[in-house]
């Protein structure tokens, strides 16, 4: 047998010292994960982690057509760390200046190297300091002495996606941007007091923004991973992750078109008689607001240029502020009366007397703007009779007149979600003085926000029944899958159907001739509604120069399908004859808002007519 | 015994030679396979990195279509452009309450009897003897 190459010395030594070579190899390999391994990953592990924060996109919010009435959208606060920007780069510089149109010799000043010394902070609103982000690199710190480079300086915050990706394109080492959502409201001052706005530290501040924050904020993402040297992430070492969450859509039951009508309306009601305040409240039968807005009003965009004078503006004044509802509130005894059998619409009461008895007493009735005689209850309504509603209060009496004001939504808050909802004023009947027996049917010594009164004819409307105003129609996750419907939501019944539809037929005298509002008149259809006038407590007196002029009504009468209610406040200095009485001022509005929603709600003259003896056989009527 | 410790050495070496060729193979393989991890991930997070831009983009894009279609920028652009566009305030459907086929039989006759037709003729009657 041949020797063999491996009998050389030679091979026993080659093949040994590969043995000790893969030993010392391996020895040290030991060494560096086993013995040395704590001390070499202490200083990776400070600089290698990053932790990166994933935003929620805020979810939408979205008339009840779809349309957008606040959206998010992802804007770059783009800035430059002075210290890494690189000579070969300056050429660039006047570009950039010209994309974030910022001067250039600003610019240039931005870009000058900055020192702050160490344990000194940036003034709040200072544009520089460290980068804003989680994962930014720790600086040496060292004595109180040294110097700390500025190593963050705001160059422009709102920079778009398009107008980033060309900064980006410039590739100027050292400017980088901090991406964020921004809240956009697209119509603006649509809705405002509705839609409310999300403030500048991101946190929700009014209206339906604060009411559905927690299903629109939806759930911030992170994830846990490594870095190379150059900052960039190394995904492959992604150890956790929370994927983000977008947040849901409310839909809100508030139509653009019908909100835009209604706006357009306040506007015009704004130029012509210059009120102080202004609501309008537009709802379907079941409670959903089409559409709600004040004057004055706010841009949604702007809600931080609003002055601090003029922050009023930004307040729900259909929710949060109380009127006396005045003659508007003549439903709630007529009807209570009639519920009660203890009269019928064809009654006749004897409206010409100064003085009745009620519980042993005499109480002086109050007057009326103009003479009235004997007149059935369907008159009262339509000729808006003070004596005869005061008349219908006594014969319910206190505790009844208390039961039905209440069961009509007065005195107590509907639990309207946005805006501050206020209870308004109405007083247990035990402390109510012997006069206001008299003064509270007829809407005086009672208060009411204009949400209250609109609700209050929304239960004629609706066959008797008091059903909670809703703004919100469904809850949409980011998919758009409906995951929350909201229904129509009765908060009880006030009178029965019957009652209520007595009380519309004789409502709808109102707005014909002889009515006190033929201004709300809306031709080929029966308008049922109601004017208010109601004088203003101004300096301690009751004032005959301020008044509140009010509308509140329906229609088709008989199968009703939009109520509307319109409020003005103090217009009487251009109002015709120096009053505003909702006659003049407010059923116009009513009529002209109804007119044009005809087409876009589709509204058809009801078939049913509205019978003839309820209506008013007198002619006249100031209130 | 010599000729046995050679042959135990050969072994070893060519053992030794198929272990350094497997271990460096299942090395490089390992290698080559942490690459592609890494490689695939970085993908991955690029692709989802694009989408989110384009995610970003498209509700950018959607943001200015909806801010161009405000009610308001509508109104002004009408004006601006002197388009004398007007709100839908007339009602654009008529519902019939009378009865549909006698409306429609009056439409129908009132178009034949007012269109084209000739003037009726004066009719004259003549009775023998006179």
């Amino acid at each position: 047998m041949s020797k063999g190459f491996a009998s050389s010395r030679r091979m026993v030594l080659l093949g040994s010292t590969l043995l000790l070579c893969y030993a010392a190899l391996g020895v040290r390999l030991v060494w560096l994960h086993v013995v040395d391994r704590d001390a070499l990953l202490k200083p990776l592990a400070k600089v290698r982690p990053m932790l990166i924060p994933e935003s929620a996109r805020r979810g939408d919010i979205l008339d009840a057509r779809g349309a957008r009435l606040a959206t998010s959208r992802s804007e770059i606060l783009l800035g430059v760390d002075p210290h890494s920007l690189l000579p070969r780069d300056e050429r660039k510089w006047a570009e950039l200046a010209s994309l974030i149109e910022l001067p250039e010799t600003e610019l240039r000043q931005r870009f000058q190297p900055r020192f702050r010394r160490a344990g000194v902070r940036g003034e709040e609103g200072d544009d520089t300091g460290e980068a804003p982000i989680p994962f930014a690199l720790p600086v040496a710190s060292g004595g109180e002495e040294e110097q700390r480079p500025i190593t963050w300086v705001k160059l422009r915050e709102d920079v778009s996606e398009s107008l980033y990706e060309r900064v980006r394109r410039l590739d100027i080492r050292g400017v980088y941007g901090i991406r964020h959502y921004r809240r956009v409201y697209p119509s603006n001052e649509l809705a405002a007091h509705v839609i409310g706005y999300v403030n500048r530290e991101h946190q929700a501040a009014a209206g339906i923004e604060a009411y559905a924050d927690f299903y629109l904020r939806g759930q911030q993402g992170w994830r846990v991973g490594e870095r190379d040297g150059r900052n960039r992430e190394l995904p492959q070492f992604a150890s956790r992750e929370v994927p983000r969450r977008d947040g849901y859509s409310v839909v809100l039951s508030i139509d653009s078109t019908v909100q835009d009508i209604v706006e357009q309306e306040l506007a015009q009601i704004a130029a012509r008689f210059e009120p102080r305040k202004a609501s309008i409240v537009v709802s379907d039968l079941d409670g959903f607001v089409l559409a709600l807005a004040n004057y004055p009003s706010f841009n949604l965009n702007e809600f931080n240029k609003v002055p601090k004078a003029e922050e009023a503006r930004m307040k729900n004044a259909a929710v949060a502020d109380i009127y006396d509802p005045g003659s508007v509130f003549k439903i709630v005894p007529a009807a209570g009366a009639l519920e009660e059998r203890l009269v019928t619409p064809l009654t006749v009461l004897d409206c010409t007397m100064d003085r009745m008895a009620h519980r042993g007493r005499m109480l002086s009735l109050p007057a009326e703007d103009h003479k009235m005689g004997n007149l059935t209850i369907a008159e009262i309504l339509s000729h808006s009779s003070n004596r005869g509603a005061a008349q219908l209060g006594m014969m319910l009496g206190e505790e009844r007149l208390e039961r039905y004001a209440r069961a009509f939504g007065f005195g107590a808050k509907l639990g309207f979600p946005v805006g501050g909802e206020v209870a308004g004023i109405l007083h247990p009947h035990r402390r109510w003085y012997p006069i206001d027996i008299t003064r509270i049917p007829m809407g005086h010594s009672v208060s009411s926000t204009v949400l209250q009164m609109h609700q209050a004819m929304a239960v004629i409307a609706a066959g008797g029944v008091l059903l909670r105003p809703q703004v919100i129609r469904e809850i949409r996750d980011s998919a758009n899958e409906t995951v929350y419907r909201y229904g129509r939501m009765e908060l009880g019944r006030a009178v029965s159907p019957r009652t209520a539809s007595q009380v519309a037929s004789m409502l709808v005298g109102v707005t014909r001739k002889g009515g006190t509002a033929l201004e709300a008149a809306i031709e080929g259809f029966d308008v049922a509604g109601k004017t208010g006038t109601s004088q203003k407590f101004v300096d301690g007196q009751w004032s005959k120069k301020h008044h509140i002029a009010s509308f509140s009504g329906f229609f088709p009468a008989a199968r009703p399908k939009v109520v509307i209610t319109v409020i003005v406040d103090d217009a009487d200095h251009k109002a015709p004859g120096g009053v505003a009485y909702g006659r003049t001022v407010a059923a116009p509005s009513f009529k002209r808002i109804g007119e044009r929603l005809i087409p876009i709600l589709d509204i058809r003259a009801g078939a049913a007519a509205v019978p003839a003896l309820l209506v008013a056989r007198h002619e006249g009527g100031a209130r | 015994m010599r000729k046995d410790t050679s042959a135990f050495v050969n072994q070893l070496l060519v053992w030794l030679l198929v272990t350094i060729g497997l271990g460096g193979s299942a090395g490089l393989v390992t290698v080559w396979m942490r690459h592609q991890i890494s490689v695939t991930a970085k993908a991955n997070r690029d692709l989802a990195a694009q989408i989110a831009r384009y995610d970003r983009l498209v509700d950018e894009t959607r943001t200015q279509i909806e801010t161009e279609q405000a009610s308001d920028k509508l109104r002004h652009l009408n004006t601006a452009l002197g388009l004398g566009l007007v709100p839908m305030n007339q009602i654009p459907v008529v519902h019939v309450t009378d009865n549909v086929v006698e409306r429609l039989a009056r439409r129908a006759n009132a178009g034949v009897l007012a269109d084209g037709s000739a003037p009726a003729a004066p009719l004259r009657v003549s009775l023998p003897g006179f």
